[in-house]
C-alpha cells in the first residue's frame, strides 16, 4: 500500500502542483484538496503549500486560516494527523495556532529567493525521520514575510522541548529570531518551515539538489509502517 | 510557426505536440512615472497576452535599463521597478528566469522596463482573439472597472516627459496580482472544458480596444451594453468605462449553452463575470448606454485601419563623426599592473557587476521546472517531465552598439540572444522583439528605427528564425536627447532533453578551456571603452551570421554529446568577463595563456562577436577538436580550470575572493 497525502489549494496557492509532484516522486499518492472542501477525503496526511493565499492581503495566512477546509484539518491535526506547512502553509499554521509564533516582513524589506543552508535540529518529527539530527542541508527559500518571531518565553520553551526543527546556517535571510527556519508542535505531527523542500527533489531542476526529498519519504515510511 | 503577428502573441511548435507562445512588451513610461505599479502592470499585461492564446504561463523575463547607476533618480526608479516585477510575478507563481540590467546615462528620465513571458500549451489548445457565431455571448470577467489608467496608453506612451508638466501618476494603472492569479486559473479551466470561442485581454484602451479587436477578427458584428459592466465607481461616464485601463480583466466569447458553465467556473475562483453583449449578424460594433446607442462603427476601421504615418527619416549628420572616433585608438594598458587594474575596474563596473541583489528578489523556483535561471546565458524551463523536453529564452540588446550603427546593432542583439540560447544547448527557433527608440518625429531617430528594423529583418531571414511578434516603444526621450536606439531581441530555443543543458559555471578542475571563434581588435562600443575611457565611438563588432550559426551548431552538438561541461558566450566585457563569471559561479579558478597571434589586452577585452568559451573534459578533447576542425570553427586552447584564482600567465593573478568582492559588492553598495 501507499499513503495518500492531501495538498490544499487556496485561491493564490502557487506550489500546489509542485508539492504534488514531490509527493509522487517520493512514492506516495497526492490528493488535491480544495479550500472549500468540508472534509479531507480520508487522506493520511496534509501539506499546506506555498504561495500567496488571498494575495497575502491583511496578513500572510490570515484569511486562508478561515477557509472551510481548515475546520476538519484543525480537528484532525490535534488528533495526530500529520500536517506540513511550507512557507505560506507555515504562516497559515501559525495563524491557526497549530504552531506558535508568527512571521513578520523580512527585516531587509525585500523579497528574497536563494539556496539556503539549514541544519536539521529535530529528526524525530513525522516529516524529518529520514534526516539525521544535526544534518546540514540546502533548501530553496523564497518569501517576503519570513521573519519568525515569538516572545522570549515561547522561544525558550521551543528550544527546551526540541521543537525548533530547522535553523538557518551561515546566513539569516530574514531576521528570524534565533535563526529559526521551522518548528514542530509538541507531538511532532505538525511541522512548519519557510524554505521549500518541494523545490529540492530532482537533480537538474532548481538548485539541482535533492535535499528536500526526505520530507516526503519520511512521512511515507511513517504512514506505510503505521 | 503556428500563429504569427497580429494575435495577442505568436505561437511556435516545439515538438511532441507542444506549442510555445512568447512575447516581450515595454512598460517604459508608466515605470518612470510610478516605478512599482508601472513595472508590476507590465508583467500583468504580458501574462494576460499569454493566457489569451490558451497557454499556461511558465516563466517571465525582464530586460531593464536605467540611468547612471549612481544617479539619485536611479535609486528612486530601480528599487521600485524591481519590487514591482517581483511583487507581481512572484505572487502569480511565475519563475523569473532571465533578462538584463543595464545602466547608461542615456536612459536617465527614460528607463526601459521590458517584460517578457513564455507560455506552454498543446497544439489543440491554441485560442484566438475573434468573435464568431451570431448569438454567442460576450463575457467580461475579472476585476471591476474603475477610473484608474483612463487614457493611460495615450497619455504615457506617446509623449515625452519634461519637468514643467504635472505628474502623471493617476494615469498609471494599479495591479492586483492575486486577481490575476485567479484569472489565470479560471481561464485555463474554461479552456480545458472547451468553453471559449474567442478571447481577448483588456490592455491599452481597455474595453473599447478589446471589443473592436474581437469583433474585427471575427465574422460578424457585436452588440455591447455598457450598463452591464461591473464598476468600482458608479459615477464613471460611458467614455470612461470604455477607455478605463483597470487591470486583470478579460473578455471571452462563449456559445449560449456554455455560458452557465463558464460563469460557474468563474464563481469557483471568486472571479466576477458578466455577460455584457453578444455577437451579431451584422458588421457593426454597437455599444448601448441607458438604452441609447452611443457607438456604431465598423470595428475593422477601429482595429485595423489606423492611420499610416510617412515619417521623414535621414541619417544624422553626426553619425560619421561618431564612427570616425575610433575606440581602437584609445590608450591601452601599458603594464601588467595596469591591465590587472582595468580587469578589476571592468568586473566591478555597474553593468558588468553581479546583479544578484536584483534577481534574488524574483522567485526562480516556483512551478518546479526551472533548469537554468539568471545569471545563466539563457533561462531554461522543462515542459515535459517524462521526456525532459525544454525551452530556453534569452533577451539581449546593446544600445551602445546600435548607436554606432543601428543596422549592425540590431543584428548584434539578435546574434547575442541566438548565441546565448545555443550556449545552453538549446536550438534557436523563433524571435520576438521590443524596439525602444526616441521620438519618431525626429528624422535621425526615425532613421535609427528604420535601420534597426532592416537589420533585424535581414538577420532573421539569414538565420531562419521567424519573428513571431513584438512591441515598439517610441518617444523615449527627454527634450532633444533621445535614448540610444535599443532594440531588445528575445530568442526562444528548444532542447530535447534538459539533462543535456550546459551551465555557465566551471564544473571540474583540470578541464580545458577553449576559445571558439575569431578574436579581432574590436573595441567600439565595448564595455572596456565605457568603463576605462567613458568613450562611445567607432564601429561595433563585425557581424557574421554564418559564423553565429556554425558556432551555435557546435555548441548544441557538444552539449548533446557530452563534450563540454560548461560554456559561456562572449559579449560585453569580452573573455575576461566571461571567465570571471564562470569561475565565481563554479567556485573554481582558471589559468589562462595568451595564444600566439594575440596580445593579452585584446584577448581579454575584445568584444568580437560569434565567440564562446567552453570547458572540455580531457577525455573529450580529441573528439571536440576533431568536430571543430572538421566543420571549420576556430577553437583555440587558452587554459585550464584550476585553483582559486584567475591567472593570466605572465601578466597577473587575481584571487577569487578579490574578484568576488569586486564583482558582487557594487550593486548592493549603490542600491541597498
Amino acid at each position: 500500500m501507499t499513503a495518500r497525502i492531501g495538498v490544499v489549494t487556496f485561491p493564490g496557492s502557487l506550489d500546489d502542483r509542485d508539492t504534488q509532484r514531490a509527493i509522487r516522486l517520493a512514492g506516495a499518492e497526492p490528493v488535491a484538496l480544495w479550500h472549500k472542501d468540508k472534509d479531507l477525503k480520508q487522506v493520511d496526511a496534509v501539506v499546506l503549500c506555498g504561495g500567496f493565499s488571498y494575495g497575502d492581503y491583511l496578513r500572510a495566512g490570515a484569511i486562508a486560516r478561515f477557509s472551510p477546509v481548515m475546520e476538519p484539518l484543525l480537528e484532525q491535526a490535534r488528533a495526530g494527523l500529520p500536517v506540513l506547512g511550507i512557507c505560506n502553509g507555515f504562516q497559515i499554521l501559525t495563524e491557526a495556532h497549530l504552531l506558535p509564533g508568527t512571521m513578520l516582513r523580512n527585516d531587509h524589506l525585500h523579497f528574497i529567493c536563494r539556496d539556503q543552508k539549514l541544519r536539521v535540529e529535530n529528526a524525530e518529527t513525522a516529516w524529518t525521520t529520514d534526516y539525521s539530527a544535526g544534518q546540514e542541508i540546502h533548501i530553496p527559500l523564497k518569501n517576503n514575510d519570513g521573519q519568525y518571531v515569538a516572545d522570549e518565553r515561547t522561544l525558550d520553551e521551543l528550544e527546551a522541548e526540541g521543537r525548533v526543527a530547522f535553523r538557518y546556517l551561515d546566513f539569516n535571510p530574514n531576521g528570524s529570531q534565533r535563526d529559526i527556519a521551522g518548528v514542530t508542535n509538541a507531538a511532532g505531527n505538525v511541522v512548519g518551515l519557510m524554505p521549500h523542500p518541494e523545490h529540492a527533489v530532482e537533480p537538474l531542476i532548481g538548485t539541482g539538489r535533492t535535499d528536500g526529498l526526505p520530507f516526503f519519504t519520511s512521512i511515507l515510511k511513517k504512514l506505510v509502517n503505521a | 510557426m503556428l500563429v504569427g503577428i497580429g494575435e495577442n502573441a505568436g505561437v511556435v511548435d516545439v515538438g511532441q505536440g507542444y506549442a510555445v507562445t512568447f512575447k516581450v512588451e515595454s512598460h517604459n513610461h508608466p515605470s518612470y512615472v510610478e516605478p512599482y505599479q508601472g513595472a508590476a502592470t507590465g508583467v500583468g499585461g504580458i501574462v494576460r497576452d499569454i493566457i489569451a492564446m490558451g497557454a499556461r504561463p511558465v516563466a517571465v523575463v525582464d530586460p531593464l535599463r536605467f540611468g547612471a547607476a549612481d544617479h539619485p533618480d536611479t535609486k528612486r526608479v530601480l528599487p521600485g521597478v524591481v519590487a514591482g516585477i517581483g511583487g507581481y510575478g512572484n505572487c502569480l507563481g511565475l519563475p523569473n528566469i532571465g533578462g538584463e540590467v543595464v545602466f547608461d546615462a542615456c536612459y536617465q528620465g527614460n528607463p526601459l522596463v521590458n517584460a517578457g513571458a513564455i507560455g506552454v500549451m498543446r497544439h489543440e489548445d491554441i485560442h484566438l482573439a475573434k468573435a464568431s457565431g451570431a448569438g454567442n455571448k460576450v463575457i467580461l470577467y475579472g476585476a471591476r472597472t474603475g477610473g484608474d489608467g483612463i487614457g493611460g496608453a495615450s497619455i504615457l506612451a506617446s509623449e515625452t516627459f519634461d519637468d514643467a508638466k504635472p505628474s502623471k501618476r493617476p494615469a498609471v494603472q494599479v495591479g492586483d496580482p492575486f486577481q490575476e492569479k485567479l484569472l489565470i486559473e479560471c481561464t485555463l479551466e474554461a479552456f480545458k472544458e472547451k468553453l471559449v470561442v474567442g478571447i481577448q485581454d483588456l490592455g491599452a484602451a481597455g474595453l473599447s480596444c478589446a471589443t473592436s479587436e474581437l469583433a474585427s477578427n471575427g465574422s460578424g458584428g457585436m452588440r455591447v451594453t455598457l450598463d452591464d459592466v461591473p464598476l468600482r465607481d458608479s459615477t464613471l461616464s460611458p467614455e470612461e468605462i470604455l477607455m478605463s485601463e483597470s487591470q486583470e480583466r478579460m473578455c471571452a466569447v462563449v456559445e449560449p449553452e456554455k455560458v452557465d458553465r463558464f460563469l460557474e467556473i468563474c464563481e469557483k475562483w471568486d472571479v466576477i463575470a458578466t455577460v455584457i453583449g453578444e455577437v451579431t449578424d451584422g458588421d457593426r460594433l454597437e455599444i448601448y448606454w441607458h438604452g441609447g446607442k452611443i457607438v456604431d462603427v465598423d470595428p475593422r476601421t477601429v482595429a485595423h485601419e489606423g492611420p499610416v504615418y510617412e515619417r521623414p527619416y535621414a541619417r544624422p549628420s553626426w553619425q560619421d563623426t561618431l564612427q570616425a572616433d575610433d575606440a581602437n585608438k584609445l590608450p591601452r594598458p601599458a603594464t601588467s599592473e595596469e591591465l590587472k587594474d582595468q580587469v578589476l575596474k571592468l568586473v566591478s563596473s555597474p553593468n558588468q557587476a553581479s546583479k544578484s541583489w536584483i534577481t534574488s528578489q524574483y522567485d526562480h523556483f516556483v512551478q518546479g521546472n526551472t533548469v537554468l535561471a539568471q545569471p545563466e546565458d539563457s533561462g531554461m524551463i522543462r515542459i515535459d517531465e517524462e521526456t525532459g523536453l525544454g525551452v530556453a529564452i534569452a533577451t539581449d540588446g546593446n544600445g551602445r552598439y546600435a548607436k554606432l550603427d543601428p543596422y549592425a546593432g540590431a543584428q548584434l542583439a539578435l546574434a547575442e540572444a541566438y548565441r546565448n540560447v545555443a550556449t545552453t544547448g538549446a536550438k534557436p527557433l523563433a524571435v520576438s522583439d521590443c524596439l525602444n527608440f526616441g521620438s519618431p518625429e525626429d528624422p535621425a531617430v526615425m532613421w535609427q528605427f528604420a535601420e534597426a528594423i532592416r537589420g533585424l529583418a535581414d538577420a532573421c531571414q539569414q538565420l531562419g528564425t521567424p519573428v513571431t511578434g513584438g512591441n515598439v516603444s517610441l518617444y523615449n526621450q527627454t527634450g532633444e536627447a533621445a535614448i540610444h536606439p535599443t532594440p531588445v531581441v528575445a530568442v526562444l530555443g528548444v532542447i530535447d532533453d534538459v539533462a543535456r543543458r550546459t551551465p555557465v559555471a566551471f564544473q571540474e578542475e583540470g578541464q580545458l578551456l577553449y576559445l571558439l571563434g575569431d578574436t579581432r581588435e574590436e573595441f567600439g562600443g565595448s564595455a572596456w571603452s565605457q568603463v576605462v575611457h567613458d568613450h562611445l565611438g567607432g564601429l561595433p563588432p563585425k557581424v557574421d551570421l554564418e559564423r553565429e550559426r556554425l558556432l551555435a551548431e557546435i555548441l548544441i552538438s557538444a552539449s548533446r554529446d557530452g563534450m563540454i561541461d560548461s560554456a559561456h558566450d562572449l559579449s560585453d566585457g569580452g573573455l575576461i568577463q566571461a571567465v570571471v563569471e564562470s569561475a565565481l559561479l563554479g567556485g573554481k579558478g582558471a589559468r589562462l595563456i595568451v595564444p600566439d597571434g594575440l596580445d593579452a589586452f585584446t584577448l581579454l577585452f575584445s568584444e568580437s562577436a560569434g565567440r564562446a568559451v567552453v570547458a572540455v573534459p580531457r577525455s573529450e578533447e580529441v573528439r571536440f577538436n576533431d568536430m571543430c576542425g572538421a566543420r571549420g570553427l576556430p577553437a583555440t586552447r587558452i587554459g585550464v580550470v584550476d585553483g582559486d584564482s584567475v591567472d593570466v600567465q605572465g601578466e597577473f593573478t587575481l584571487s577569487l575572493a578579490e574578484l568576488r568582492e569586486a564583482h558582487e559588492g557594487t550593486i548592493p553598495a549603490l542600491l541597498a
